[in-house]
């Protein structure tokens, strides 16, 4: 006789009562020795094969419906049941447990929410996978740095030259602008200048009107969030508004379109929009670069564009960046010899945009992919904190389920139907914990937002891709930590249990102590990372700038107009009125604000050939500028009232000297430069000063005497007792001059500490993390010390009776803690100084790691070992030995 | 389909049980609403059939004691109707003669 597929045995065997297997099946048998004899055999089989899996097709011959007979399901609803009464009769214990669960799962969906977003930066556009951008690579004799923008020429020479170029766009940053409507003023600090194909390239959608090739030189796009503050009855298209201070320009312009409001996920950020074009042209009306270029001839000088590329599919970025590089020496050759530089191209992905450190001149603050993956690190470590703690803090409830499971052993279950009864009790709590999380996290997301400072939060419930992650970490998770409490008690031997005793195996108790030293790990490594962000904060914040910034004052002034005899005298009379302000005892105009990004930078060129070309920030001031600021003289002289206007001098920093070659301050004294195409006498030199703040290298600065251009903003630094009084006569005096401009005052010392937000958020939340894993820790700890001292106890009796002393007891019971600490301590160390080296180098100042900064944490959780298990410890060393040691074992 | 009621197909296969005397089980059901009636059906269909029957209280089964060797050496289940089921079948038969007999309109004589 032939063989029939077994399956279909097996699966009948699965499926039907036993009651009508034999009838059904030798039914089945009986038609394929039919079919199979002097037929082909493969048909029989068949047939045999969909014959059985037709049963599956009646409900009423299957076992789950089958009501006469018994069902596998309802051990399974038994199982639950069971479950929920544990979980609601324990209520202490579950909301222990749970706790530890909740908060781990809280922090670890908020962090990957964060980590998610930071990077998830500009993916969101269509052709992302194929959009690069030209960063700028320059080699001098100094070393190299590399530069978010590089040169005006490189957009049409390779999308013209290199063939898997489809398209390129560009973007330039510009100053603030100030834009006039109806007697109505509105400053726009987000203001930059691109070509036509910004809008093809990237995905920002147009509100309203539209972006041609060609566009008209004095066109405009809003945000529609400007556009809807400047007309709030909408209609913004078409209509002309004047804007005054971008370039130093006054002009009137039409609006030509509404964006979207960019996401902020990208690294491109805007409020106005002009033409790149219009750029170039005032660039060359205004002869920014003197009379005798123009910017078409310093195409492959000018270094201030953003460019991005449109590569062709399939097209290899490497391929690319060498024949890009090719055409950069060959446009650049001989000015390169001249300046003795290099210049590379390095194609970078446009979502490695934001998570790529290390480039200046970016749009937008970037983030380092370490500290992303850092947060993503602790995020793991508080989850598998809180799961250790949940393992734990069951493993010492199972003194208390010892006698269920005696009974239940006795009654007939089998280790299997026992341990699955504890994973679905597992499940369960992680799930309601799950739950339980979401909907802390839906009312916690401000005020998460608030302190991070990403609106990230918004799509929370919309990001289906974290929820799964979730859910399957959930299902996983609560698998791997049901599973060795529910092995514990499912092992217990029910003789025993019943008679009161517990024993537990040396692999178990070996297993226990990785999971407390993992979370000792963790703890410890959290800790000094702790430290070591909190010393870096308060060694930058303490640190020296090189300038005076104490009760300093900026007002925010329009941008200065060129040439504008009106501007300078309203700036001069501004300045005068404030001097008269109780209080007030300097006043300046700059520029250059400490702590706020300049944008303007030219390169200079010098004749002697072995003097490199290099990148200096212009800067415009007034005669009482390096006074307010306590900026030094080291050489030469200041600007003086006695000189009269001062045109062609220029008073330049240590720095810039220093890179320009020169051995000394004194030496550059008198010394010609060519510097943004103008010629200027060095007539001094002055300290240096941290512009940014400490974490950034010193910048050479140059700063050129125009008490008009100037504008922008006024220093002032006051020594008043009543500081709202002087502000509000400030602001008296300021609208006098300005009277439709909005008064902004801020204080220095504000902006520079901004400056560090970046770093203070991941202070704080740093902390709140720690914190977290901290008191999760502490509470697994506490759960276990429970476990562990019960079953001791009658071991420190007998030491008790036998004449220990109370304190070598209490030593005795926390030497495990103790040696557990000393080896976590070990493992620590590395990662912690690898990971806290490399958040450090990140600062040009930084502290020195010490050990200091690992000794404190590991003395700290040595102290958190006896707070947290010394109520039990005492209660067992206080124990009554006559009490405990007259049961017997 | 009401507990007491019975379906088309149900009220077939119990004639067949009927007419199959003593050796109604699955296989010879399947076989004979083939070949007798023309009515091909699968073995799954039959048994959800007969056990549905078996539930209304129409047949019961009982297995018998051959060990066939084509059978894998497995008893049939022999299914009988019941008195219930007789009287069913019955009633049902008298009261489609009771509808035939007034169909005269009907040209029977076609």
């Amino acid at each position: 006789m032939n063989r029939p597929p077994a399956f279909v045995s097996w699966l009948l065997r699965k499926l039907l009562h036993p009651d009508l297997l034999n009838g059904v099946y030798g039914d089945l048998l009986e038609e394929y020795h039919k079919n199979s004899t002097g037929r082909s055999r493969w048909k029989a089989n068949l047939k045999f094969l969909l014959g059985g899996l037709g049963f599956i097709r009646f409900p009423i011959l299957l076992q789950l419906s089958n009501h006469k007979k018994y069902s596998s399901m309802s051990i399974w609803k038994n199982y639950l049941k069971i479950s929920i009464r544990n979980i609601t009769r324990n209520k202490v214990n579950t909301t222990m447990s749970a706790t530890g669960l909740i908060v781990s799962f809280v922090a670890f969906m908020a962090i990957m929410q964060y980590v998610q977003f930071e990077k998830n930066y500009d993916r969101f556009h269509e052709n992302g996978d194929r959009l690069y951008r030209v960063t700028n690579k320059m080699t001098t004799s100094s070393g190299s740095s590399l530069t978010a923008d590089t040169f005006y020429g490189a957009k049409k020479d390779y999308q013209d030259e290199v063939p898997e170029v489809v398209k390129a766009a560009q973007i330039s940053i510009s100053n603030s602008a100030l834009l006039i409507y109806e007697e109505q003023m509105f400053m726009e600090e987000k203001v930059i200048f691109v070509t036509p194909e910004f809008f093809e390239l990237f995905d920002f959608p147009l509100v309203e009107g539209r972006s041609t090739s060609s566009p008209d030189l004095d066109a405009i796009y809003l945000s529609r969030k400007v556009a809807e503050k400047i007309f709030p009855n909408g209609d913004a298209l078409e209509n002309t508004i004047e804007v005054s201070g971008v370039m130093g320009q006054v002009w009137n312009a039409k609006i030509a379109g509404v964006f979207e409001d960019l996401p902020k996920n990208t690294h491109i950020q805007a409020d106005v929009i002009f033409p790149l074009q219009k750029l170039i042209r005032t660039a060359d009306d205004a002869q920014f670069f003197g009379p005798n270029f123009t910017v078409e001839q310093l195409r492959w000088r000018w270094l201030s564009f953003h460019t991005y590329l449109l590569l062709e599919e399939n097209a290899d970025p490497k391929v690319v960046e060498s024949k890009t590089n090719q055409l950069v020496d060959e446009y650049r050759k001989e000015i390169n010899q001249r300046l003795n530089q290099d210049h590379d191209v390095v194609l970078q992905p446009l979502s490695e945009i934001h998570t790529t450190a290390g480039i200046e001149n970016e749009i937008s603050p970037v983030n380092n992919i370490d500290i992303i993956n850092l947060f993503a690190i602790v995020a793991i470590c508080i989850l598998v904190v809180g799961w250790i703690n949940y393992i734990n803090l069951n493993t010492a409830r199972s003194v208390s389920r010892g006698k269920e499971v005696g009974i239940r052993k006795v009654l007939g279950s089998g280790t299997s139907q026992l341990k699955t009864q504890f994973q679905i009790e597992a499940l369960l709590v992680n799930f309601i914990a799950f739950v339980l999380a979401f909907l802390i996290l839906i009312p916690l997301a401000p005020v998460l937002e608030d302190i991070s400072g990403v609106q990230f939060f918004s799509n929370f419930l919309q990001n289906t891709s974290l929820i799964l992650l979730m859910i399957t970490i959930v299902v996983v998770g609560s698998l791997l930590s049901g599973l060795y409490p529910s092995h514990v008690l499912s092992n217990y031997k029910s003789i025993d249990v019943l008679k009161g005793r517990f024993r537990n195996s040396a692999k178990g108790v070996a297993l226990r102590r990785v999971l407390v030293g993992i979370q000792f790990v963790f703890t410890l490594f959290l800790m000094s990372g702790l430290m070591v962000v909190h010393n870096q904060m308060s060694y930058m914040i303490g640190h020296n700038l090189g300038i005076d910034i104490d009760k300093t004052i900026i007002l925010e002034t329009p941008p200065g107009v060129q040439g504008s005899d009106d501007f300078r005298s309203k700036m001069n009379a501004l300045k005068n009125e404030l001097l008269q302000v109780r209080g007030v005892n300097k006043v300046a105009i700059g520029s250059l604000v400490p702590g706020v990004v300049n944008n303007w930078r030219n390169s200079t060129e010098n004749t002697d050939s072995e003097k490199a070309g290099i990148f200096i920030h212009r800067t415009i001031v007034d005669h009482d500028y390096f006074e307010l600021y306590g900026i030094e003289l080291r050489a030469g002289r200041l600007f003086d009232r006695s000189f009269g206007k001062e045109e062609g001098n220029i008073i330049l920093n240590v720095n810039s000297i220093e890179k320009l070659g020169y051995t000394s301050a004194e030496e550059a004294i008198g010394e010609n430069i060519n510097f943004a195409g103008n010629d200027f006498e060095i007539v001094g030199v002055v300290s240096d000063f941290y512009q940014r703040g400490v974490q950034f290298a010193l910048e050479p600065f140059s700063f050129n005497l125009d008490t008009a251009l100037a504008g922008g903003n006024v220093a002032l630094t006051l020594d008043s007792q009543n500081l709202s009084r002087s502000i509000e006569e400030m602001e008296r005096i300021f609208a006098g001059i300005f009277p439709d401009l909005l008064f902004q005052s801020q204080i220095v010392q504000d902006i520079f500490i901004a400056q560090y937000q970046n770093e203070q958020r991941f202070r704080s939340l740093f902390t709140i993390f720690t914190t977290i894993a901290v008191v999760i820790a502490v509470l697994g700890l506490l759960g276990l010390a429970s476990f562990i001292l019960n079953q001791r106890i009658k071991e420190i009796c007998v030491r008790k009776v036998l004449g220990a002393k109370s304190s070598v007891l209490f030593l005795i019971l926390n030497k495990e803690y103790f040696l557990i600490n000393v080896i976590a301590f070990a493992i620590t160390i590395p990662f912690a100084i690898f990971f806290m080296q490399n958040w450090l180098e990140g600062f040009e100042n930084r502290i020195q790691l010490g050990v200091f900064y690992f000794l404190i944490p590991f003395l700290v959780t040595f102290i958190i070992i006896v707070i947290s298990t010394l109520n039990h410890t005492m209660k067992v060393i206080n124990a009554n030995p006559a009490m405990i040691l007259k049961e017997e074992d | 389909m009401k507990e007491n009621g019975l379906g088309e197909l149900q009220e077939l296969v119990l004639l067949v049980i009927g007419n199959l005397n003593q050796d109604a089980y699955g296989l010879a059901i399947k076989e004979f609403m083939k070949e007798k009636l023309n009515r091909p059906i699968s073995i799954s269909a039959v048994h959800a059939t007969l056990q549905r029957l078996e539930k209304k209280g129409f047949v019961t089964s009982e297995y018998d004691k051959s060990t066939n060797n084509d059978r894998g050496g497995r008893p049939k289940l022999i299914f009988t109707i019941t008195a219930h089921g007789e009287k069913t079948l019955s009633e049902i038969r008298s009261m489609r003669n009771a509808l035939w007999n007034g169909m005269y309109d009907l040209s029977l004589n076609q």
